[in-house]
This record gives structure tokens, sequence and C-alpha cells, in this order.
């Protein structure tokens, strides 16, 4: 990524003094803070005819935009899903 | 000459010569040149009589010692050659250690130049620096004295070692004692001649024959010695100083660090809050969800210290955890302050650091909980199949994911969350979304569009709100103040482009992931990129709302609004406000209550040097004192106008519109528009009083109405309050209001469109630009307003000053102007109009003049 991009948005959250290793830490923790978030709550919230359909996807080892389409496609008001799992971790950054 | 018939009889031919030999000798004397010739001529002579001998008589080497060999001296040859040989080869690999140590040298040099060592390993350089001196001077002496070994005084030695040898051997034959004197001061003449200095010639033949190579040899490994002792000697103190230094270093380290060298400790710390979480999680199992619930507050919190509730594991797993995690910021505050942070630096920096590591860590020990309860649910309720599901989803995540993924996705997350102030640019989402690929996008994308619809992402406003609060509180100064609100500004502006182009990587398409973007879409991203982040048409509700906060009300960021207004004069208004959400720069728990604070600073102070043009209208109005640097020509051309005594128009009845003049905070848009249209020139009633004005004597250059420039005072934030002015149609009646370029332009000779109501001569330069533009584009059917529409426009074919940049006249043209781009392509051919990377404006302008021009002629 360009240098100047990531140290703006480094900065802009307040990390960007922090060593390398922390920055990467926290950057990590995000994703996976929310990205599990959504990825859990989507897969509880599938229909139930969909279950079969994405058992295929994931036994096929896919990659991320495909599993995020399908949940897209199928997962109800999905939208809202992302923003709650976006919004708790985002208050972090605001404090 | 000796005559064979002369001697004895009774001798054989043999003995014979021998004895003519002797004779002969004894007869030269110590004449080495006669010797030879007489022993020559007895050989010849005897081999005529007798035929050559079975054995040929030995001859003596002392005859001629340079030219002529004696037998014995072959093997000597031969050692005199590899003796040579050796020590051109000791040269030679003199010359590479002198090399090798003076490459040390420099080295060393350097590096003790490069950063400040430490006071041993000054030393140690000094030492070896101080050696390698010493054997290079060695060096350089052995070069000096052995090219005097190898040519003349060694062959002076030489002559002097067969000398000596024959004349030992002489003595012990008995041959004449002055013969033999002879030989000796011919001996000693060399020796003296050539400086050779040997043992007395009478002492042993071994000693005496082999002294002077012996000494050579003897001195060129003497050098060796001190060359290698040198560097042994170096290297030896160098391997112990370092060995001394690393056990120190070893002592200071934490044990875990050495005892696992491999893992950083920021990688160690993760681990412990892994194995932490999972055991806290453990701690719930068997909980309900309310008492975990309550717990879990409870530890989050603080409120339960001692953690009775936790298992023994989670305890010792906590307290690990919690001892890594110090020392992880020990280590992060050592390194903060090898960067020469000041204490209050490291300490803003490590304080941010704990508020982001506790709430992150709060989080993932309430989603830990939460998955764990998930997994439970569709334990209990029976759902294996959903249960496997869910399981193989979290062990997918956790393999496909690369951290450098996970990083690229957070960025991602972070400016389509709103985590930032506002948002960014595309070309920022661009970037992320190559190294994020299509993942980090259309999170980004789906928490952009959700933020951004429910108004949580940008919060400008509040933000703007908070930080005027923390300046009157005096948590921050002036300048500090000052500073950061241009910030927001500047990503506010980012946030506007952001709500309407698609929202982040939405405009890259869901399925461009990594490598499936164009590369040119990228450059050309990066081109118009952080500096000048690319503004985008915004929708048309976020239009109203832009009209109304930014152009008219301040856009909320001006202190002289109602709302800072309120805000500085009643501290009750304060606290009984609701509290607004606190930005990043800021922790929240700050109070404010009881601080004094200083006035806010003048809003249009001018602008720190390193915010670029996205600032906004404070930029443009300008204040006497405002630095030069902000000034652009034509303000500081108009500038030198008045010292000098010309009067430049300022179109007096003309309002200037400013984010300054209060009085402009009450105008109704309808009241704002009909203003810029009265300052563009662009009536929509015919004013015939409008008198026209005095052309100003100084103008640098010919500016349509619709070029934003300072003078015009309007705000840059919204790029399409000044593009939807500028309509380039013709008035109907020509009224000429803003001071223009004095541009003495004859009489138009072109046909007036009467239609447009062109025919009222003279018009002026402005209007009779309009009109010809009109007359060749006028046939296109549309508004030349609407094509300058920025809404019409990709991003890419704007810039951030709102102007539309024509990169080519065929460059990304909406279908409904592709006709018109076409003409314009044309006459810009005709008339050598640049257009590559100027404003559609300029180089209507610089078309129009060209064209009077040529009707002028």
């Amino acid at each position: 990524m360009n240098p100047t991009l990531q140290k703006e948005i480094l900065d802009t959250l307040g990390i960007y003094d922090l060593p390398e290793e922390q920055q990467n830490d926290i950057l990590e923790r995000i994703t996976d803070l929310v990205m599990q978030d959504i990825i859990t709550t989507a897969v509880e919230r599938l229909p139930a005819d969909t279950i079969d359909d994405y058992t295929n996807l994931i036994d096929a080892n896919p990659e991320p935009d495909a599993v995020f389409t399908f949940f897209e496609q199928h997962v109800p008001d999905f939208d809202t899903v992302v923003h709650s799992a976006v919004t708790s971790v985002a208050e972090v950054f605001r404090k | 000459m000796s005559n064979p018939e002369h001697t004895p009889s009774d001798m054989s031919p043999e003995e014979r010569m021998r004895e003519d030999l002797r004779k002969a000798a004894d007869a030269a004397g110590g004449d080495f040149e006669k010797l030879a010739q007489l022993s020559k001529d007895i050989t010849d002579t005897y081999e005529k009589t007798y035929g050559a001998p079975t054995t040929t008589p030995k001859a003596p080497s002392i005859e001629t010692p340079q030219t002529t060999k004696p037998t014995e001296a072959a093997p000597q040859k031969n050692a005199r050659i590899q003796d040579n040989f050796q020590k051109l080869q000791s040269l030679t690999n003199l010359e590479s250690v002198k090399q090798q140590f003076e490459a040390r040298k420099k080295r060393l040099n350097k590096n003790s130049t490069k950063e400040p060592a430490s006071s041993t390993s000054q030393s140690i350089q000094q030492n070896t620096i101080h050696a390698l001196n010493q054997v290079v001077n060695e060096i350089e002496n052995k070069k000096n004295q052995l090219p005097n070994v190898g040519t003349e005084r060694m062959v002076a030695a030489r002559t002097v070692k067969d000398y000596t040898d024959r004349l030992v051997e002489l003595e012990q034959q008995g041959a004449d004692p002055v013969r033999i004197e002879k030989m000796r001061k011919h001996i000693e003449t060399l020796k003296t001649m050539h400086s050779i200095q040997t043992p007395d010639i009478k002492s042993e033949k071994s000693t005496a024959s082999n002294e002077p190579i012996l000494d050579d040899d003897a001195r060129m490994q003497q050098s060796k010695d001190i060359v290698h002792k040198t560097i042994e000697d170096a290297a030896a103190k160098a391997l112990a100083d370092i060995d001394a230094q690393t056990n120190a270093l070893l002592k200071k380290t934490p044990d875990y660090l050495r005892t696992a060298p491999e893992k950083t400790p920021a990688a160690l710390v993760a681990e412990a809050r892994a194995k932490y979480l999972e055991e806290y999680e453990k701690s719930f199992k068997n909980k309900s969800s309310f008492t975990r619930s309550i717990l879990n507050f409870t530890h989050a919190s603080g409120i339960l210290r001692k953690d009775k509730s936790l298992s023994k594991e989670a305890r010792a797993a906590k307290d690990t955890y919690e001892q890594l995690k110090n020392n992880l910021e020990e280590d992060m505050r050592a390194r903060l302050e090898k960067q020469n942070k000041s204490p209050e630096q490291i300490e803003k920096i490590m304080k941010r650091y704990r508020n982001v590591a506790t709430g992150l860590e709060q989080i993932e020990k309430e989603s830990g909980i939460l998955n764990k309860a998930r997994a439970e649910a569709f334990a209990v309720e029976g759902n294996k199949n959903l249960a496997l599901v869910y399981n193989k989803t979290l062990g997918w995540y956790s393999k496909k994911f690369t951290p450098q993924q996970r990083k690229a996705i957070s960025l991602g997350i972070a400016v389509g969350a709103g985590f930032m102030t506002g948002g960014m640019s595309t070309a920022m989402v661009g970037a992320m979304r190559v190294v994020g690929g299509a993942l980090g996008g259309k999170i980004a994308e789906k928490v952009g569009n959700a933020l951004w619809k429910q108004g949580v992402g940008g919060s400008y406003e509040k933000r703007l709100e908070q930080l005027k609060k923390d300046y009157m509180a005096g948590t921050i100064t002036p300048s500090e103040y000052q500073q950061r609100k241009e910030g927001l500004e500047l990503l506010n502006n980012r946030a506007e482009a952001l709500k309407t182009t698609g929202v982040l990587a939405a405009g890259f398409g869901s399925a461009a992931g990594i490598g499936q973007i164009p590369d040119t879409a990228i450059e050309s991203l990066f081109s118009n990129s952080a500096e000048a982040a690319v503004v985008a048409p915004p929708a048309p509700e976020d239009i109203i709302e832009v009209y109304e906060d930014k152009t008219y009300k301040g856009s909320g960021e001006t202190p002289t609004a109602t709302t800072q207004t309120e805000t500085a004069t009643s501290p009750a208004t304060e606290t009984t406000a609701p509290a607004p959400k606190t930005d990043s720069f800021v922790p929240a728990n700050e109070s404010i209550e009881g601080k004094t604070f200083d006035p806010l600073p003048q809003e249009n102070a001018p602008a720190k040097p390193g915010i670029p043009e996205l600032a906004t209208a404070e930029n443009v109005t300008l204040p006497v004192e405002l630095d030069s640097s902000l000034l652009s020509d034509a303000d500081i051309e108009q500038m030198i106008a008045q010292e000098q005594g010309v009067v430049v128009e300022q179109a007096p009845e003309t309002p200037v519109i400013s984010e300054s003049t209060p009085e402009a905070l009450d105008l109704s848009p309808e009241q704002v528009e009909q203003l810029m249209n009265e300052e563009l020139g662009i009536t929509e009633a015919p004013q015939p009083e409008a008198p026209a004005v005095p052309a100003p004597t100084v103008a640098p250059e010919p500016i349509l109405e619709l070029d934003p420039e300072p003078e015009l005072a309007i705000p840059k934030e919204n790029p399409t309050d000044i593009l939807e002015q500028p309509v380039i149609e013709p008035a109907p009646e020509p009224a000429p209001v803003i001071p223009e370029t004095p541009i003495t332009v004859p009489e138009p000779s072109f046909e007036a469109d009467t239609e447009l109501g062109l025919e009222t001569a003279p018009l002026d330069p402005q209007t009779e630009k309009l009109a010809l533009l009109n007359q060749y584009f006028g046939k296109h059917d549309f508004v030349m307003g609407d094509y300058l529409d920025p809404k019409v426009w990709t991003p890419q074919v704007q810039d951030a000053d709102a102007g539309i940049f024509l990169r080519s006249p065929q460059d990304a043209v909406p279908e409904q102007y592709k006709a018109f781009h076409t003409d314009l392509k044309a006459l810009t051919l005709k008339y050598n109009i640049a257009v590559e990377g100027r404003r559609i404006d300029d180089v209507l302008t610089a078309l129009a003049e060209a064209m009077i021009a040529e009707q002028a002629k």
C-alpha cells in the first residue's frame, strides 16, 4: 500500500506512532473481531434451505469474496449484520 | 699457451691436461677471464690431440662465475628461482592483505561515523584501526625492501656466495695463498658495494652460504607473523568484547525473550492473550447467560478485581498475559525513547495504545463468549448441521486469512466504518482494494453504505463540536485546535466524496480482487490522490445537506456560527447537552468543567502551510495579514496594484458571499444564488442600469466567471455550488458586472445570434466570449451549465477544486456530450489550444479568445 495512505489511516486511528508490531497486532485484531462477528452472525441467520449450499461452499475452501457474496444473497438484512459488527469496534477508536 | 710436448711422458693425457690447467690457473692468478681463456685453450688442444675425454674434467667454477655455471650450480639455480618466485608471491600476497586491511579500515571508519557506538565498541574499532595501520605500514616497508633483494643485490649476493664456496674449496685444496687472497678481496669488494652482510668467510660453509637469503626469508616471515598476529589479536579482542556485550545483554533480557527468541514480544503477548481469552471463556461455560453477562461486565469494568469467578487456569493465564503485556509496554516505551520522543509524547502514545488495546480486549471477551454461546445454542437446539457449519466456517476463516490480508481488510474496515473522522478518497480505497483484495473493499463498501446511511460514520459536526469544547476547556492549545479543525475539514471533504462515489471500493466492482484492477485505473486514482482528493458529485440529498450546512451556515466548523457562539458562552448548555461522540484526538473521560479557556482563534486565520488546497473558504478569504504564500498570483498582483494606487474595483454593490460574513449566513439559498448570478454576470432579468465596470488595469489573466478564484470568496467545500452557478448561457442582456480583463475587443464581426439576444453591441468581453462559444456549441441540445455539472462526470475527470479537467476531450465523456466533445476537440486543434490537464472553463476561455483574436484579424 502506498505509505502515505497507510500512514494517514494509521494516524487517524491514533496508532501511527506505535511500533509496527503493535500496529499490525491491532489491525489484525480489528479484522478478526469484525470478520468473525459478521461470519458467525451470518451463519446463524442463514435460512435453513441454504445451509447445504453454504456447507458445500465452505468445503471448497472458497475465496473470502465468494463467501461474502453468498451472505449478501442469502442472509436477511446483511447490511445490519455488518453494521453491528463494526460499530462496537469503531467505538474503540473514537475514544 | 701450454704445449702437450712439454708434459712428462709418464703422465696420461688427462693427467697432463689437468697439470696444464693447474699451471694455467697459477699463471692467471686472480684474473678470472685469463684463467677461463687458458682453460678453454688447454681443453680444446687436448681434445683435438686425444679426442674427447671420457669424463670431462671439472672446470673450475671460479673461471666464469657470471656466465658459466658450475655443474653443481643447477640445483642452486632452481632453488634461487624458487626463492625469487616465493618472494614475488609473498609480495603479491602482502598487497592483497593490505587491500583487505584498507577495505576493513574504511568499513570501520564508516561504521564509527554512522552511529554512535558504545565506548567498548569504539575502543575495539580504534584498536583495530591502529593495528591495521601498523600492518599496512609494515607491508609498505617490506614492499620497499623486496625489489633490492630481487635485482642487483640479489645477484651480488649470489656471486658472493659462489665465490665464497669456491674460496673455501680452494683453501681446503691448499691452493695458492695469493690467489686465495685475491679472491677474498674480490668477495669483500662485492659485499661492500652491495651492503651484503655475511658471517666471516672463514666460518662454516653452510652458515656462510645461506645467511643472506635466510635473512630475507626470515624478515619476510617476520612480516607475515606480524600481520597474522595483529589480525589474530584484533579479532580475539573484538570477539572477547562481543562476547562480553552479548553476555551483558543476555543478563538484561527478560526470560521470555531468552527462552523464545524467535517470537516477538507482540507475538508472545498475542499468544498469551489468546490463551487467556480461551480460559476466560471456559470459566463461563457452565454459567447461565445472565451470570456470564454480569461477570463479563464486572471483569471488564474492573469491579471484580480479584477475579474470583475465574477458574484457576484462567487466572494463571491472565497473570501471564498481564506480565507479558507489561513487558511489551516497557519494550515499546524503550523504543519510543530511542526515537527521541519526549516523555509527554510517549505518555500520549502509550495511553492511546492502552485505550485501544483494552477496548479491543473487552470486545474480544464479549465476542468469545458470544461465539461460545452460539455454539452451545446450536448444540442445545440439536441443530448439529448448523453447529458443524459454524465450526467449519471458523476453521475456514482461521486458515484462509493471512496476516497481510487481515491488516489490509482492517484498513478498509477502518475507513468504511468511519473509524476515521470522515472517510477517504477513492484513491485510498483503490489502494486498499488492491492490497486487501475484494473482501476488504466489499466490507468497506457494506460498512460504509450502512454507516453513512445512518449517519454514524461521518459525525463531522459532532467531532467539530467536541473539538471546540476541548479547546475551550483548555485541553488543547489554539494552534492544536486550528490544526485539528483543518484536519477535520480535510477529512470531511473526503467524507463528502466518499458519500457519493459509491462508497469506497464499490467503484471497482465487487468482483475486483488483487490484480484484477487495471493498473491505469489505480494510477489515475493515485494521480489525483491523497494530496488532491477526488471530490465527487454529491447525491441529491447530500447536495441539499451540504448546501445548507456548508455554504450558508458555515458548515458547522465556523466558530462564528450560532452553535459555536452558544457553546462558547453557555457552559450550562454543554453540561446539559447530550454528550457528543468523542473523537480520536481527545480521551473521552477528560472533564472540561471548571477550566478556563481562551477565545477561539479567528476562523479566517491563515491555514497551516501543510494543509492542502482542500481547506475551505478560509483560504480564499484574504485578510491583509495573510501569509503571502497563501495568496494566489492574482491576489498578489491585486495587492501590488493597490499599493501602486491603482484602484481595483471590487464591485462594491455585489455582496461577497463568505462564511466570515455574518450577514451571509442569513441569506436564503435563493438570495445567494441571485447574488452569485449577479456576481457572475448572469442575470435573469435585463439590467440596463448596470454600468459597465471600469476595467481594472491589473488583471493577470482572463477568468471566466466559473473560475472559483479567491476574489469571489466562494467556499470551496461544495464544488457543486460553484460549478452549478456559472451557466455559460448567454445572458439575455449584456450585464457586465464583474471587473474583467481589459481585453480590447474590436467590434464583434460575427453574426449575432438574435435568438440569444446578442445583437446589441458592443458586447463586453465575457459576453462576447459566451456568445461566441454558443455560436459554435449552441447547436448541441444541452445547456452548457448541465455540461459543467460535476454530477455527469466521473470523479477522475474532476479535480479537488471542483473544476473539470480535460485530460483528453474524448476521455470519459458522458454519452450525451460526445458530439460536443468532438466539436470541442476539432476547435481546440484548429486554434492550437492545449487541453491536457486543463479545466474545461480555461479551455473554453482560451478557445473563445483565440476565436476573437482571429476575427479581429
